[in-house]
């Protein structure tokens, strides 16, 4: 009837088959927001809980050095689990500056 | 009787290229003698050109001499070189004049792109020079506005920069990949860090390529919707496989895909140009285009796609086979990917023989090689009863090429970053065809924007879907043990 080609018949399934798929998250988004946590990034795929890192794992990311990641270990030894990523700042060789790029690769649980 | 003649001598004539600047590399010769030997084996094969034994011998040694002679020379900076002006530390404030090279990113607090210095001026001297550098502007205390004074700032603008200039250290304690050798592969010999905003003076001049400036305004604009309409982590991901450009990834993610082996997804490759020339050909053919407008349409198109990602090894890698394969159509030969591949090769090479030892060279002809090698034979063991049935056909032609592209490639992988994925085949499967919808859906959420935006939403949703998919399918398969073993 419409005398289209295998292609655009390709083409058409695939724009309509995403514009459904984005519509049906839409809705479900709107109908149950738990539902978001399937749907969007979580926080631990994009960050590491600072209070379960271990030593290997601190030094797997750039940026922290053998030092800084006994020392962080050691301050979390000493004072117990973080309770606010800002605690960060209280640890020796951790100024604003290099706050700044850790608070980007930790968060507290 | 005259012989037949060779099927793929571009191939051979890479190889030995390569050859000869592996081997100068590694001797201590100067430049002179390998240049007369290359003018020998010229004089030689011109003498010899009848006899076809003795003419093919001179003929290899010339093209060996030859990528030895492009190496030794590659390896001497001219003399006004801005490299010769630093050393590995001094607090020189040198004043550098020149312009932007590259597309500035900024990130953290700190501005940094390439520079082609043109003019230094150190204790009260000045002089002309050249060769490129890399500029890193910190803003240490003004944290939120001063960086934005930097906004705007774009490719092929002159500036003057005040600051301190040195060679780059050996960043990494692993001695086989380091940011000093990725610098020097690319060209860049020195650093120069300029701390504060007001070390920079904008002259308000652009002297940059027409060409390169259009496919950077593209990227902005490209970029803009992407995040204006996804959220923060699938956008970057997006933008990272749509674009190419990595700088927004977490860095978690980027280590987890590293582990699984499927890093490669998270740039810009012969893959992308591969789906983006499919693109450009199948919406001009749905267009009714004939064929070989299409092809004159496609090539500039894909040499700006070339251009906006960074035109880094594999993309030009690809664009030249697609160049290649697009041109075989158009005269009507059938194209030969060994020579497409090879001819890729030495125009890289051509251009920087430092290429040879990146990484990124190296993975990249690798696996497509391994694959065109491999994925045929690795297919003739299945019975051909099985291949049939064709979404078992489908699956197990996917498992193939993955298996032979991680093949080709553990080793490099395994040398370099000292990690051995046994994971990577299966996570291949799963992750290459999500990461080819997520970089459809980024692509028509692009062409949705500018086309019906009401509809944009929806593939934003979807594209997001599938990023968090891939994702936590990427998570889960890190954890299975025996997946990635770090190698002392």
């Amino acid at each position: 009837m419409f005398n289209l080609t295998i292609q655009e018949r390709r083409v058409i399934l695939f724009l309509s088959s995403m514009v459904l798929l984005g519509l049906g998250i839409n809705f479900a988004l709107k109908v149950n927001s738990r539902i978001a946590k399937y749907i969007r990034v979580d926080k631990h795929i994009t960050k590491m809980n600072i209070n379960k890192a271990n030593l290997q794992d601190l030094l797997s990311l750039s940026g922290i050095t053998p030092k800084l990641a006994k020392n962080i270990a050691a301050y979390r030894d000493k004072k117990g689990l973080f309770r606010d990523i800002e605690e960060l700042k209280e640890i020796k060789g951790i100024g604003d500056y290099r706050y700044g790029k850790l608070k980007e690769l930790f968060y507290v649980e | 009787m005259l012989s037949k003649p060779m099927k793929r001598p571009l191939v051979i004539f890479t190889l030995i290229f390569c050859l000869g600047i592996f081997v100068s590399r590694q001797l201590r010769i100067p430049f002179l003698p390998v240049y007369i030997l290359a003018l020998l084996s010229l004089f030689l094969s011109l003498i010899f050109l009848k006899k076809t034994m003795r003419s093919d011998i001179f003929l290899s040694c010339l093209i060996f001499f030859l990528g030895a002679a492009l190496w030794k020379n590659y390896q001497i900076l001219p003399r006004c070189h801005i490299s010769g002006y630093s050393s590995y530390k001094n607090n020189y404030p040198y004043t550098v004049k020149g312009r932007v090279d590259s597309q500035p990113a900024f990130k953290n607090n700190t501005a940094s792109f390439i520079f082609k210095a043109e003019e230094i001026q150190f204790n009260g001297s000045s002089y002309n020079t050249c060769g490129n550098i890399i500029v890193y502007v910190r803003s240490k205390k003004d944290l939120g506005s001063a960086l934005t004074k930097l906004q705007g700032l774009e490719y092929g603008e002159e500036l003057i920069l005040t600051g301190s200039l040195y060679r780059p250290f050996r960043s990494s304690a692993n001695n086989r990949q380091n940011y000093r050798d990725y610098l020097y592969n690319q060209g860049i010999f020195s650093v120069m860090n300029v701390s504060g905003i007001d070390s920079v003076a904008r002259l308000k001049q652009n002297r940059g390529l027409i060409f390169q400036r259009l496919a950077f305004w593209l990227k902005d604009r490209m970029e803009d919707i992407i995040f204006k309409r996804v959220s923060f982590v699938p956008a970057s991901i997006i933008d990272a496989m749509v674009l190419g450009e990595k700088k927004n990834i977490p860095v978690l993610i980027n280590n987890s895909m590293m582990k699984s082996g499927t890093v490669h997804i998270l740039v810009v490759s012969g893959f992308n140009v591969a789906l983006v020339t499919f693109i450009i050909i199948l919406s001009l053919k749905l267009a009714r285009i004939p064929k070989a407008i299409r092809f004159y349409i496609a090539a500039p198109l894909i040499v700006i796609y070339c251009l906006l990602t960074g035109a880094s090894t594999p993309v030009v890698r690809a664009t030249i086979m697609a160049g290649v394969f697009m041109f075989a159509c158009l005269i009507k030969r059938e194209p030969d990917i060994y020579n497409s591949c090879a001819l890729a090769a030495i125009f890289i090479l051509l251009i920087n023989p430092r290429q040879l030892f990146d990484i990124g060279f190296q993975l990249s002809f690798a696996s497509v090689i391994s694959i065109v090698y491999l994925y045929p034979k690795l297919k003739s063991f299945i019975t051909p009863r099985v291949l049939k049935i064709k979404y078992i056909r489908f699956l197990i032609e996917g498992c193939l090429v993955s298996l032979s592209a991680w093949l080709g490639t553990a080793g490099i992988v395994a040398y370099y970053f000292r990690t051995f994925s046994p994971i990577t085949a299966l996570a291949n499967i799963f992750i290459v065809p999500l990461a080819s919808l997520i970089t459809l859906c980024g692509f028509s959420l692009i062409a949705m924007q500018f086309l019906c935006p009401i509809l944009a939403p929806f593939f934003a949703y979807s594209s997001e879907f599938a990023v968090s998919l891939l994702l936590n399918i990427n998570a889960f398969l890190i954890k299975l043990p025996g997946a990635y073993f770090r190698l002392s």
